[in-house]
C-alpha cells in the first residue's frame, strides 16, 4: 500500500518548464565543473612534476630535501588525480547525459544522467566518511599525546 | 505537431527509477552537507581560538615566517570570506537535498522546483570556486 502510493507521488511530480530550465542550468554547469577540474589535474601534475617555485622556496628557506619533496608531491597528485579524475568522471557523465535526456525528452538517458549525479554524491559521501574517520583518529591521537605529556 | 510536444513537454513527468534515483541522490547529498555543517562548525572554533589566542598564536607563527606580519587583517579578513563562501555552498547542497525530497514525499511541484533551484545555484558556485582555484594552480606553474 505504502509502495503504491511512492509510485503515485513520483507520478504527480512532473518535469514542468521550470524544473527543466533548472535542471538544464544544473547539468551545465556541472559540466563546466567537471572540465574545470579535469584541467585543473593536468595543471597540478605539471606543477608537481616541472614546477620550481615550491622546490625553491623550500630551498631557500635552508632545506636540502627538494627531490624527496617532488617526490611525495608526485604521489600526493597522483592519488589526487585518481579519486578527483573518478568523481569528475560521473558529474561529466549527469551533465552530458541528462542534457540529452532533456533535449530530447529521453526518461531513459535522463534517468542515466541523475544516476551518474547519485553516484557522484555517493563517492563525496564515501570519502567524506573516510575523512571523518581520519579526522577523529588525529583528535584522538592528539589527546593521548597531550595525556602523555602531561604525566 | 508542435502542439502535441507543447502538450508532452508539460505532462513530462519523473517515472519510478526517475523518482529512485533522486530520491537516493538527495539522501546522499544530506548526508554530505550535515557532515560539512560540522566541519564547518569545527573551522568557526578553530578560527575563534584563533582570534582570542591572537597575539600568542600569531606570534608564533609570525616567528616562523616573518613576512606574516604584515598580512593579519587581510588573512582574518580571507578566513571570513572563506566561511561565509563555504556556508553559503553548504546551506544550498542542504536545500537542493531536503527540498528535492520533500517535493517528491509530498507530491509538491513547488518544493521540488525550489530543490532543483538551490541544486542549480550550488553547481554554479562551484563552478566559480573551480574556475579560482585553478586560476591560483596555474600561478604555481609559472
Amino acid at each position: 500500500m505504502e509502495e503504491q502510493n511512492q509510485l503515485d507521488n513520483f507520478f504527480n511530480i512532473s518535469l514542468d518548464s521550470e524544473a527543466r530550465t533548472h535542471l538544464k542550468q544544473m547539468t551545465q554547469w556541472a559540466r563546466i565543473c567537471a572540465i574545470v577540474a579535469f584541467i585543473g589535474y593536468a595543471v597540478s601534475l605539471a606543477v608537481a612534476i616541472f614546477g620550481t617555485r615550491q622546490i625553491s622556496d623550500a630551498e631557500s628557506s635552508g632545506f636540502s630535501f627538494g627531490i624527496y619533496l617532488r617526490t611525495g608531491s608526485i604521489i600526493g597528485v597522483l592519488i589526487t588525480i585518481t579519486v578527483g579524475g573518478i568523481l569528475n568522471y560521473f558529474l561529466y557523465r549527469f551533465s552530458v547525459d541528462a542534457a540529452k535526456g532533456l533535449e530530447s525528452m529521453d526518461t531513459v538517458k535522463l534517468n542515466e544522467g541523475l544516476g551518474g549525479l547519485r553516484t557522484y554524491f555517493k563517492i563525496v559521501g564515501i570519502l567524506t566518511i573516510i575523512i571523518l574517520g581520519f579526522v577523529a583518529l588525529a583528535i584522538i591521537f592528539v589527546m593521548l599525546s597531550a595525556g602523555f605529556s602531561s604525566r | 505537431m508542435e502542439q502535441n510536444t507543447e502538450q508532452s513537454l508539460l505532462e513530462w513527468r519523473v517515472d519510478y527509477d526517475g523518482g529512485n534515483i533522486l530520491k537516493e541522490t538527495t539522501r546522499w547529498a544530506r548526508f554530505v552537507s550535515i557532515v560539512s555543517f560540522i566541519g564547518l562548525g569545527i573551522c568557526i572554533i578553530v578560527f575563534l581560538v584563533f582570534l582570542a589566542a591572537g597575539d600568542a598564536i600569531w606570534g608564533y607563527y609570525t616567528r616562523l615566517f616573518p613576512a606574516l606580519e604584515a598580512f593579519r587583517a587581510a588573512f582574518i579578513l580571507l578566513c571570513l570570506i572563506f566561511l561565509g563562501v563555504f556556508t553559503w555552498v553548504v546551506v544550498l547542497l542542504y536545500r537542493f537535498a531536503t527540498l528535492t525530497r520533500k517535493g517528491i514525499d509530498t507530491q509538491d511541484q513547488n518544493l521540488f522546483n525550489q530543490g532543483l533551484r538551490a541544486g542549480k545555484t550550488y553547481f554554479l558556485l562551484s563552478a566559480i570556486l573551480a574556475i579560482i582555484g585553478l586560476l591560483f594552480s596555474l600561478r604555481n606553474l609559472f
